[in-house]
């Protein structure tokens, strides 16, 4: 007794110190309206422990008393326990099932209340009711348009009388559904059937007819009066029904093995035939009819023979009918199962009901469900331990893992054979990568190839004609060796005859390894184009340029050779004479090696050298008188050579190189061939005072005099270019 | 006998006379060979199923005997033990019933008493009890004897003929026999069946006790 003082003094406490929140010390006591003097509680809605207990044992009796009013109550009770353990196979039609019973729960609570007003409606004003079955639902319409061919062919005198039998019915049932037990109004709506039959023979109406009447009448009184007669207020069907969903929802873990039923739940076909009958079950609630509730029973039974046709391989009898009816209950666990059983049995047409394929199947449904509510261990052949823990769900039946563990088998093994798929096609895609990869480049490798095949074809032509002439020239060389004599004579001579000479000279010793052949290249080039264009003329220019454009312009046609001579000597003339007539001599190699070396080399920049050389050379032998003999043999040894190698961008070079003064090799190589051209042409004027100056510097001569030597050498690499140019300049420098 | 039946199966749509009606209830454990026997009686099947035979558990057939046209409606039961609480839903308001067992299955015959038992008590006093030894084709391994079976058959006032849906052996004749015992002057879908038929709601008990009695 003392606590809840304690606890209430608290809030006095507070109350004092914030007036705004003052309670009433009255509102903290029991509400109890014996006038108890505790204080309450609001976990015990207000009262205290003591009036709480007491209050809680009346509205229980309350409850006992009038069953409707503890629906609320037993429904939560029914609800909670739901689902944790369901197995998630037919989790769509749980949901269903949810949804019907919360339409249920909607649909009863209005009906009690449309009941209970109805009473004091009809309390108040009897007699003179309405006649609420009047107001005519679209269902009842097509009832009566569906029967309307029927009752035409009966005779107004019969139809009269029926109208008559059925209005009385229905005001009947109205007037008293609340005040007759279910059992006398299941006998009054039998007695309906029996007269309606009775007078339809003796009016000889004929069996056809009379049945398909009898159905009408049946139809359109249980429509008209199923609000009054479904699960009404004074039968417990609705507990009832609780009852059998909750032991429905418990046993959700017995599986068609635990029932012996041979459904092939692995087939597809027969999944989809038990979804259907499930569908079929549920749909007798929606239906309002007796008859067609029946009806819905039988389509749900015949699929679940044809399920089992496929299972069993024959007629299913009811050896296996029954257990695979008992496990489409279970799975549907339709709404309102025993209402809906109760109303068919109670005001369907008996004769209906006993007999035919309805009757049959509605008996096994009846039996279904009985089993249902009476299975026991023993019914389903489980130790009693096991039955207890599958229904309180302690555990879960193994039953249901092995089928989990199937499922999982199942989608492990797709998810397998889905990355299979995947990675093969992957790899199908990355070997398509492959082949279009392949495929390009096969063609750019063609394509490349044809390129360098046609340069090199260009180019290889070039070499080996000038192979074949080389030849022709070293076979012509002992004949070059008597030349020279005329140039020395030349060297004596003043500076324009002394062009005039070179010039012939250059013109000679092109002409002779054969200028035409390098046309060929330099067509396919157009730096070659250009310097092809303007040998001759080059020729003439390059002994007139600076020493420094001598000194460049060899210096990118410089090979390694040419370079090593360079660099180990400044004493120059007299070791390179003596390596040169060695050269001369061996004059059939240098032009092997530069064959292979032009072929080799990049495009375009090797052949341009040895052109330049050639002239240069011969005006370096022109220029030094002194050294006329072994200058001769050097030219003859390096002319050869020259000639080889694509002489026209050497002139070239020079043309800019002296315009721009010092152009880097590059640069030098850079200038385009318009510019070399219009260089060349106007260089011819120019020589006469270059070559002059050149003259007089003999030195320079000797340098250039090796330069060409060494030219005549490195015509054989291409990229060595660079190197050579700035080597060529430290030389220069130097 | 035999003539007449084979002839009286096909229902002639012209009927003279009065049409009867009559349930007939088949119990007998399972694998006994009940739908067999039915299939051989309404189909003349045995084995070889047609596509629209669906079911073998519920089927019609009409016997026409001298004056009256007698349409069977055959209810099939499941005969595990397990569900033998549920029977009495099926034999309620059944006029006629068919007791089977196999010949090669001593135990079946035991089960076959119990049923007669239980319908003698429980049953609408006027029905009509038949009983089946099934399987007579398979006499090489008969179990139970015919003379025994014959016995207790007119022990306890039952027809009785060893059948055998593989052969047609007696299954015509048998339920020929039973349309003639049978009463054809009650009105069979009166009121009184539709009695029994309401009552099929309280049957729970019934079957609980149905099924303490059996224990």
């Amino acid at each position: 007794m003392n606590p809840p003082l304690k606890v209430t003094s608290k809030p006095k406490m507070f109350t004092k110190k914030s007036p705004a929140l003052r309670i009433d010390e009255a509102d903290l006591k029991c509400k109890s309206k014996s006038g108890c003097d505790f204080f309450g509680n609001p976990e015990w809605d207000g009262y205290c422990s003591h009036c709480y207990r007491k209050e809680r044992e009346r509205q229980h009796n309350d409850q006992k008393k009038s069953p409707n009013r503890g629906e609320s109550g037993s429904r939560a009770s029914a609800d909670s326990p739901l689902s944790l353990s369901v197995a998630k196979r037919f989790n769509k039609f749980e949901e269903k099932k949810q949804q019907q019973r919360q339409q249920q729960e909607k649909r009863n609570k209005f009906s009690k209340l449309a009941s209970s007003l109805r009473k004091s409606t009809s309390i108040r004003e009897t007699g003179r009711l309405p006649e609420p079955w009047l107001e005519q639902s679209p269902e009842v319409e097509r009832i009566k348009q569906d029967y309307a061919s029927h009752l035409a062919s009966l005779s107004p005198e019969v139809r009269q009388l029926i109208n008559k039998y059925i209005q009385g019915l229905c005001r009947t049932v109205c007037a008293d559904a609340n005040n007759m037990s279910i059992d006398e109004l299941s006998e009054k709506v039998q007695k309906f059937y029996q007269i309606l039959a009775q007078c339809m023979d003796a009016h000889n109406v004929n069996q056809e007819l009379k049945e398909s009447v009898l159905d009408y009448c049946e139809k359109f009184t249980m429509t008209v009066l199923h609000r009054n007669l479904f699960c009404p207020p004074t039968t417990t069907d609705e507990e009832k029904d609780l009852a059998i969903q909750k032991r429905i929802r418990q046993l959700n873990w017995v599986n068609a093995k635990h029932l012996d039923c041979c459904i092939n739940e692995t087939s597809e076909e027969v999944r989809d035939l038990v979804y259907t009958s499930l569908t079929d079950l549920l749909g007798m609630d929606s239906e309002k009819a007796p008859q067609d509730k029946l009806q819905a029973v039988v389509k749900c039974c015949r699929n679940i023979f044809l399920l089992l046709q496929s299972s069993v391989g024959g007629p299913a009898s009811a050896d296996e009918f029954l257990p695979a009816l008992i496990f489409i209950v279970l799975k549907a666990n339709p709404a309102r199962l025993k209402s809906n059983i109760n109303f068919v049995t109670r005001f369907c047409n008996a004769s209906r009901l006993m007999t035919g394929e309805g009757g049959y199947y509605f008996t096994n449904l009846c039996c279904a469900v009985s089993f249902i509510e009476n299975m026991t261990a023993q019914s389903l052949n489980l130790p009693e331990l096991e039955f207890e823990q599958y229904m309180s769900g302690e555990v879960v039946p193994t039953s249901t893992w092995d089928s989990a563990l199937m499922m999982y088998e199942g989608i492990s093994l797709m998810y397998e054979h889905i990355a299979a798929l995947d990675d093969m096609h992957k790899r199908a895609d990355s070997v398509l990568e492959g082949t279009e990869l392949l495929q390009n480049t096969m063609k750019k490798f063609v394509i490349e190839m044809k390129l360098n095949v046609e340069d090199i074809l260009a180019r290889t032509q070039i070499t080996f004609n000038s192979e074949k002439v080389p030849t022709d020239i070293d076979t012509e060389n002992p004949l070059s060796e008597l030349l020279p004599p005329p140039i020395a004579p030349q060297v004596v001579m003043s500076g324009p005859q002394k062009m005039q000479s070179t010039l012939a000279y250059g013109k000679e010793s092109l002409n002779l390894p054969g200028i035409t052949k390098y046309a060929f290249p330099s067509d396919s080039e157009l730096d070659a184009l250009g310097t092809d264009s303007t040998p001759v003329d080059g020729v003439v220019t390059l002994p007139m340029s600076d020493s420094q454009e001598f000194l460049l312009t060899p210096s990118s046609t410089y090979g390694f050779s040419s370079l090593d001579e360079l660099a180990t000597p400044d004493e120059l003339c007299a070791a390179q004479a003596s390596l040169n007539f060695v050269q001369g001599l061996s004059a059939v190699n240098y032009e092997i090696d530069i064959s292979d070396t032009c072929s080799d080399s990049s495009a375009g920049m090797s052949p341009h050298p040895p052109s330049v050389p050639m002239p240069e050379q011969k005006d370096s032998n022109s220029c030094l008188p002194e050294e006329t003999g072994p200058a001769s043999l050097l030219d003859t040894s390096e002319s050869p050579t020259s000639k080889l190698l694509p002489s026209p961008i050497k002139p070239v070079v020079p043309g800019p190189g002296g315009d721009s003064g010092e152009g880097s090799s590059p640069t030098v190589m850079n200038t385009t061939a318009e510019d070399t051209d219009e260089v060349s042409q106007q260089k011819p004027l120019e020589p006469t005072a270059n070559v002059s100056s050149i003259t007089s510097s003999s030195e320079y001569q000797g340098f250039t005099a090796q330069g060409w030597k060494i030219q005549s050498i490195p015509c054989d690499t291409g990229p060595s270019d660079l190197k050579s140019t700035k080597r060529t300049k430290g030389n220069a420098t130097l | 006998m035999a003539n007449r039946g084979g002839a009286a199966q096909r229902p002639s749509p012209q009927t003279q006379g009065k049409i009867c009606q009559f349930k007939l209830v088949l119990l007998g454990e399972s694998a006994v060979g009940k739908s067999s026997l039915v299939l051989r009686f309404v189909k003349g099947q045995f084995h070889e199923y047609q596509e629209s035979t669906i079911g073998a558990a519920f089927l019609t057939q009409t016997v026409c005997l001298e004056d009256t046209t007698v349409k069977f409606e055959i209810w099939d039961t499941a005969g595990q033990e397990r569900y033998h609480s549920l029977a009495p839903m099926y034999y309620r308001g059944a006029q006629a019933a068919i007791i089977v067992y196999d010949i090669t299955n001593m135990d079946s015959f035991g089960r076959a008493k119990v049923w007669v038992k239980e319908l003698q008590r429980q049953a609408s006093p006027n029905i009509v009890i038949a009983l089946a030894g099934n399987k007579a084709d398979l006499a090489n391994s008969r179990a139970v004897e015919c003379d025994e079976a014959q016995a207790y058959a007119d022990e306890n006032g039952l027809l009785f003929m060893e059948t055998s849906a593989k052969t047609a052996k007696n299954v015509n004749e048998i339920f020929l026999a039973i349309a003639k015992k049978l009463p054809k002057n009650e009105q069979v879908s009166g009121s009184g069946s539709a009695n029994q038929g309401r009552r099929l709601v309280e049957s729970d008990t019934s079957a609980k006790t149905a099924g303490n009695c059996c224990k």
